[in-house]
């Protein structure tokens, strides 16, 4: 191919294509060369000169991340003069670094130790105090910061200003002097804080979740899905023995690019199921054994007990079944078939909605190269994080952004922000709709359809909680057919944001209704809720993941394994299916969506007053 | 920059920005292509009507540009004019850096501190006088010692009877009454009868010396100004105006002295904006030639902007001047707007159809931003570190739009090669390729101080100190010159007959850069001016590459221990491996430049280094004693 | 016949000869041979001459032992309320003592010099929980620790040269007897013995 270039890298022989930069370069040939600040997603910026190598005919040593490759280039890496540059450049980092590793979370997953290890010098020379700066600083909640290990690479600072784009985090002051932090008295407040965690290559972000809970040699790592909203990223599951402790994210270059929101990290992932050595059964710790109410107060029984119990009270008076859209694939196909079978005169169905009204059309990777977006009262910011970080790869690439309604974490990069409350959401969209076609409209509405002028694959969103509304699907209609919106290379929709909302549609059809609770049921069992399903006076069965209930209506409690303790699999919103696998060890009476269902079904075959 | 975090943010009135400060920053985000340029003159703006910048203030200037608080915050703990702690309401900043200190800085501190009652670093009882000694060098080094109060410089400040009015002046809370901002103006009188290089000389660029009053647009037109702007405009094309700026051989006059006319040339012909940024952050010590030009001759420099800009297709050109130039700014604004209303700036300059906006820009005080690629990161509003290159500023510079940057005094050459012909500027002084007129900074040690312009390479640096300096003070020897302000290593007093030109500074094993000459005399202790210098560079190290970073620092804790007594005899050998540790491995100049002072002093000075760890002794010289 | 009387003669002769010389056997348990100054024994948990704990919780040494014998499980000081010195310390520290080599690599590993082993060897017990020891066991053997551990001498020899560095002072001091419970210490997960 004309555009390869061929150089030499310690003596072997190179074929890249132009541009490559020479850290990549030299992977290709299975050279490492030790970086600190560069990273594939972020600008190269050679601010740390770990990488410097010695390139002939250049006087000076160069920072492999930052040169391209050059036609007959000749580069060392492992030259008297390159091993200098390394060693210089870890001695020094190493000088005001603090003694910390046994204390440090990143121990054992360290990219200062290991490189230290592989290209530092043995002994250190420093004969002055080392400097000193404030140590575990809480930024947030879940993020702590120790500014004496914070080694300046930027990696931190430059997420936040690249991909989310809000900048939430600053080097501030200067020279040896400079920490990373925030304005005086905020916090790091940004939804995509986490990534920074697993960007650090040393221990001064860490999570104040996972603080101290392990080290990583004593973790297995389980992939799994984030059940944090539909959009499916893959996360890995760090395990400590049975425990799970911590939610990283695992690379699908085809729905989340490697990023994972705090709200998977951090929230999807309940304090009662990371509590390790859980203590006695309190009010908020999840359920752990069957309960039964038994002369007024709930008590532990056996599994087969309560399931019985559930299915005479189900079968005993006018009863419901409510489900969430977060149970699997496989729960869902029990729940349309064999729980509906077993109980034909109970009302069975999704307690949310499972089917959008204004489908999902393409894929999310589509997002990335649209040149047009419009986004009507959607706010992925908020509800669908990652889907945010594509539409910036696409809006930093220049492709304007016109968003219409209220207050949108995406307003930095709106070429056009029609600012309106809800109630004004119908009308301005059709005012879009209709200057895009050409006709008469609002200056505001005509100015943003001009910017949308050209061509090119384009997506609209719609919030979900308004495409009810049957004139504003149809303004979203005609605004992607005017922009052109196609699903092999565009993207359009009113995404749900429940876990498994397209899967429970596509497995469970028959259930997609939001009228389950509509007839008064007297008995109601909510599976996998939120909130357990209590109707006042009569019963519940609350089969969950969460704390035990205190109401006195409820009956039953059957525990429910949560999905990172599952094993199943689940579709996400543009239709792909993934792999659910079940980390940890839960506690023997905590069953899996689709097992509890299929044994409540059973449950039912059993005749009224028998023994199951 | 941050002190010592003593601000109770809790028990604190908040302070809301006023109407006038909001619309005015409000006016200062609409002037520029991008919104966030206005982030730096924005939260000056906000500090002027405060007094200081606390948090809430941060976040509602950043809420007017539309930045995030955080970055806000950025700008604000980086440069050193910018303060996150309230201070007295005269805040007074003595030199300390070399030439100043030893030539009476350091003395000053004392006289001030006995004058006012307070120890350095602290603020008056009733908060009118706080009293901060810097490293950072004002660029008023002909006229040490000097200190700031506020925005204004008081000079020369040599005599009790000075500092005694000074203290008068700041106990009764007024500023010392100065003409524009000096209270002395200690201006270096004509060389007597022309002598040596400048005999036959007659300056081109600083014509009007002696002189500190800025030369007006009527008097700049009498003199034949603007004849060469309109040569260009109506007779040639852009094209042919950089031609002869590269065939007069203009070499960069700022320090890296690279060809002007070949630097516009790098400028791709694409359409879109292209930039023009001179260079005004001299922040070098030792310097002060562009403070004069652009004071005097502001127009010289309007005129060499609107040619340039012509040349390269600019039509928005930046002029950047380091924060602590405040009378130079007044003045350059005064000239532009001048300049404009006669019709030589704005749409359709002499009635043409090229249009030229300058916007004069101050930065707060950060040398940093005199590396070209760190001030185009100032003046787009971002920390200001310098970025991997490539790409080029001509290529991709300010809003990664192709730029170029050049100094002030390589501007100004500019009108003097258009209008009469690079043959004209090649016959100035002896080396056609290095042609033109140089102004040499002399400081330090010599009777007459001041800027001297005299052609390229005409002079030695033993004739400039004796014919334009008048000679050492106190007829004292020569230890050593710095000729590049302290960022090229020193050259011994054998070495002084080496011509002063590129080349001939070089084969004295140093460099001209900005020809900023410091002359160190035989009885201030090395070690202590080296310890001195190599603080300037810690404290101005913006902080992105290791090696800089971590390692002048490092340099200068082992300095200060020696300087101090504690030295141990391997600390010599150790700092120069760790000097070779820093330089060539760092992402700009500055962390090269802070390895001289240690280089290059112990080479030549070693038993002065030796001496001073041997028996605990440390620096030999106390520069409170001097003046 | 008188050659083989002989033999036998002999052979017993030299049996007989060690009647009266001194035995070599030493009568364990009410005579114990001294151990060495290195040697390997039960492992003790030390604190600083202040009362703080040593032991940060690093893992250093569960991940340094071959058996995988220690469990660590480290949580962060109250800083009011420190347990060790610095930001962690060890909430939860056991060890196998049935999967234990006493090869000493956690007492190399540890970068505090928290977890040393010492001169007690008398740990039979009875069950596998009985030798899952848990952190108050380790931190104040003669409060939690089984009674038969005990030895008089224990920290005397330790004062001595060796085990633990001079000047070091074992904050324990000199045994006498198992105390009740003091109010403060942490519970002690052995209830049967009684401390």
């Amino acid at each position: 191919m004309s555009d390869l270039v061929e150089l030499t890298i310690d003596g072997k022989k190179v074929s890249v294509p132009k541009g490559t930069l020479l850290v990549e370069a030299a992977k290709t040939v299975g050279i490492e060369i030790p970086v600190f600040c560069y990273h594939e997603k972020l600008k190269p910026v050679g601010a740390c000169r770990m990488c410097l190598v010695e390139i002939e005919k250049m006087p000076r040593l160069q920072t492999a991340c930052t040169t391209p490759v050059g036609p007959g280039m000749v580069v060392n890496t492992k030259t008297k003069g390159a091993v200098d540059g390394q060693q210089s450049v870890l001695e020094l980092l190493l000088a005001n670094h603090p003694l910390d590793c046994p204390i440090c979370d990143k121990g054992g997953e360290c990219p200062l130790q290991d490189n230290s290890f592989k290209s530092g010098g043995t002994t250190s020379r420093l004969a002055e105090p080392k400097r000193a700066k404030e140590k575990a600083l809480p930024l947030s909640d879940t993020i702590v910061l120790d500014r004496e290990r914070c080694i300046l690479c930027y990696r931190c600072t430059r997420f936040q200003e690249e991909i989310p784009g809000d900048s939430a985090i600053v080097p501030l002051e200067r020279g040896g002097e400079s920490v990373i932090g925030t304005l005086t008295g905020e916090s790091f407040d940004s939804p995509f804080s986490g990534n920074t965690v697993e960007l650090c290559p040393v221990g001064a972000l860490t999570s104040r979740q996972y603080r101290f809970r392990s080290r990583p040699w004593d973790l297995q790592h389980v992939p799994s899905v984030c059940s944090g909203c539909s959009v499916g990223c893959n996360v890995r599951l760090d395990v400590r023995d049975a425990t799970i402790l911590r939610v990283l994210a695992r690379e699908n270059k085809a729905i989340d690019d490697g990023w994972l929101c705090d709200t998977g990290r951090y929230q999807s992932l309940p304090p009662a199921i990371t509590a390790a050595h859980a203590g006695p059964e309190g009010k908020n710790r999840r359920v752990r054994s069957p309960m039964v109410r038994v002369n007024g107060t709930l008590q532990k029984a056996t599994f087969a007990d309560a399931i019985a119990r559930a299915a005479a009270l189900l079968r005993s008076g006018k009863s419901a079944i409510a489900l969430s859209a977060r149970l699997t694939d496989e729960a869902c196909q029990v729940a349309g078939a064999a729980l509906r079978g077993a109980f034909p005169n109970t009302a069975i169905g999704f307690i949310e909605p499972v089917v959008s009204p204004w489908p999902v059309q393409g894929r999310i990777q589509n997002l990335a190269k649209v040149k047009r977006i419009v986004d009507l009262g959607c706010d992925p910011w908020h509800t669908l994080p990652i889907l945010a970080l594509w539409l910036r790869k696409a809006t930093t690439a220049g492709a304007p952004l016109v968003v219409v309604g209220p207050d949108n974490g995406l307003w930095r990069d709106s070429k056009h922000w029609l600012k309106v409350g809800n109630d004004g959401l119908v009308a301005a969209a059709e005012a879009l709709a209709a200057a895009l076609a050409g006709k008469p409209a609002t200056p505001e509405a005509t100015a943003a359809a001009a910017a949308l002028k050209g061509d090119g694959p384009a997506a609209v969103l719609l919030g979900a909680p308004f495409a009810g509304n049957a004139r504003l699907r149809a303004a979203a209609d005609a605004i992607a057919q005017a922009l052109g919106v196609t699903a092999e290379t565009g993207f359009r929709g009113a995404p749900l944001r429940a876990f498994n909302a397209r899967g429970a549609a596509n497995h469970a059809p028959e259930l997609a209704r939001t009228d389950v609770l509509a007839g008064s049921p007297q008995v109601v069992c909510s599976i996998g809720c939120d909130a357990p399903v209590v109707v006042p006076g009569g019963k519940a069965i609350v089969v969950t993941s969460g704390a035990v209930p205190d109401s006195a209506e409820v009956e039953v409690v059957l525990p429910l394994a949560h999905p990172y303790e599952t094993t199943g699999h689940v579709t996400n919103l543009d239709g792909q299916r993934q792999a659910l696998q079940a980390a940890g060890q839960r506690p023997a009476d905590v069953r899996m969506d689709h097992e509890l269902l299929q044994a409540l079904a059973n449950a039912a075959a059993v005749p009224a007053g028998g023994r199951a | 920059m941050s002190g010592a975090h003593t601000v109770d943010h809790a028990n604190r009135q908040k302070v809301t920005l006023s109407a006038a400060c909001r619309s005015a920053i409000q006016a200062e985000v609409a002037k520029y292509p991008k919104p966030r340029t206005a982030l730096l003159p924005s939260l000056k703006l906000a500090q002027k009507e405060v007094g200081w910048l606390p948090p809430e203030v941060v976040a509602q200037v950043a809420d007017l540009v539309g930045v995030s608080h955080a970055q806000a915050q950025e700008l604000t703990t980086f440069y050193s004019m910018l303060h996150t702690e309230p201070h007295g309401r005269l805040h007074v900043e003595v030199c300390t850096q070399v030439p100043c200190g030893f030539m009476g800085g350091d003395r000053l501190v004392q006289q001030l501190e006995q004058g006012l009652g307070i120890a350095e670093g602290q603020t008056t009882p009733d908060g009118g006088v706080s009293l901060h000694k810097t490293v950072e060098c004002m660029g008023a080094c002909h006229r040490a010692p000097m200190c700031r109060v506020g925005d204004h410089y008081v000079e020369s400040v040599r005599e009790p009877a000075d500092v005694q009015a000074l203290c008068a002046s700041l106990k009764a809370g007024k500023v010392p009454a100065t003409a524009g901002t000096r209270n002395h103006d200690f201006h270096p009188a004509p060389a007597p009868a022309k002598v040596g290089a400048s005999a036959n000389y007659t300056p081109i660029l600083l014509r009007h010396q002696p002189r500190t009053t800025q030369v007006s647009l009527a008097e700049y037109r009498a003199g034949g100004g603007y004849q060469a702007l309109e040569k260009a405009l109506r007779s040639m094309t852009p094209d042919a105006v950089t031609n002869v700026v590269k065939d007069a051989n203009l070499r960069g006059r700022g320090g890296a002295a690279f060809s002007a006319g070949m630097k516009w040339s790098f400028v791709p012909k694409v359409p879109g904006p292209k930039y023009l940024v001179v260079n005004a952050d001299e922040s070098e010590p030792g310097t002060f030639k562009d403070r004069e030009l652009m004071e005097v001759e502001s127009h010289m420099l309007v005129e060499g902007m609107a040619i340039a800009s012509f040349a390269i297709g600019c039509n928005e050109a930046f002029l950047y001047l380091r924060g602590e130039y405040v009378e130079a700014g007044e003045r350059m604004r005064a000239a532009v707007a001048e300049a404009k209303a006669a019709g030589l700036l704005g749409k359709g300059v002499l009635g043409t159809n090229f249009d030229l906006e300058i916007h004069v820009f101050l930065g707060a005080g950060a040398y940093i931003c005199g590396e070209e690629t760190a001030l185009l990161e100032s003046l787009e509003g971002r920390r200001p570190m310098p970025r991997s290159r490539p790409p080029f500023p001509a290529v991709a510079g300010l809003y990664q739009r192709p730029t170029v940057v050049n100094n002030v005094e390589t501007i100004v050459n500019v009108p003097h090669i258009v209008q009469n012909g690079a043959d004209w500027y090649k016959a100035i002084g002896p080396n056609p390729k290095s042609a033109g007129p140089k102004i040499y900074c002399l400081s330090g040690a010599v009777n007459r101080p001041g800027n001297y312009e005299l052609p390229l390479g005409a002079t030695t640096f033993r004739e400039l100190i004796e014919n334009q300096g008048g000679g050492v003070r106190g007829g004292r020897k020569i230890k050593g010159v710095l000729p590049a302000g302290i960022s090229a290593p020193i050259v011994p007093a054998d070495k002084l007959d080496a011509k002063l030109d590129y080349e001939g500074v070089q084969a004295a094993g140093s460099m001209l850069g900005s020809a900023s000459l410091i002359v160190i005399p035989d009885d201030v202790d090395i070690v202590r001016a080296a310890t001195r210098m190599v603080e300037f560079f810690r404290h101005e190290s913006c902080g992105k590459c290791t090696p800089c970073r971590e390692g002048v620092a490092w340099l200068h804790k082992v300095l200060q221990r020696i300087e101090g007594g504690q030295g141990k005899t391997e600390d010599i050998d150790f700092l120069l491996s760790l000097s070779d540790r820093i330089a060539g491995k760092v992402l700009c100049a500055l962390g090269d430049f802070a390895t001289s002072p240690v280089k290059a002093t112990i080479a030549h000075f070693r038993s002065e280094f030796i001496a001073a760890i041997t028996g605990g002794r440390g620096a030999s010289d106390d520069w409170s004693k001097r003046s | 016949m008188f050659e083989e009387l002989k033999a036998l003669a002999r052979g017993m002769w030299t049996t007989f000869r060690h009647l009266g010389r001194a035995k070599n056997t030493v009568m364990y348990p009410e005579q114990k041979r001294p151990v060495s100054e290195r040697f390997r024994g039960r492992h003790k948990l030390y604190k600083y001459e202040n009362g703080l704990e040593r032991c940060i919780g690093c893992h250093l040494c569960a991940a340094a032992c071959p058996s995988q014998a220690i469990y660590v499980g480290a949580a962060e000081n109250d800083p009011k309320n420190p347990v060790s010195f610095g930001e962690r310390y060890a909430q939860h520290f056991e060890i196998n003592m049935l999967r234990c080599i006493f090869c000493g690599f956690c007492e190399e590993a540890c970068p505090v010099e928290a977890i040393r082993l010492g001169p007690e060897y008398e740990l039979a017990d009875h069950t596998r929980e009985s030798l899952v020891y848990t952190k108050p066991m380790l931190l104040e053997p003669e409060k939690f620790a089984p009674k038969r551990q005990f030895h008089a001498d224990v920290d005397a020899h330790r004062g001595r040269v060796g085990g633990m560095p001079a000047g070091e002072k074992s904050v324990a001091g000199a045994p006498d007897g198992h105390r009740d419970t003091p109010t403060g210490a942490r519970p002690s997960a052995r209830k049967d013995i009684g401390g």
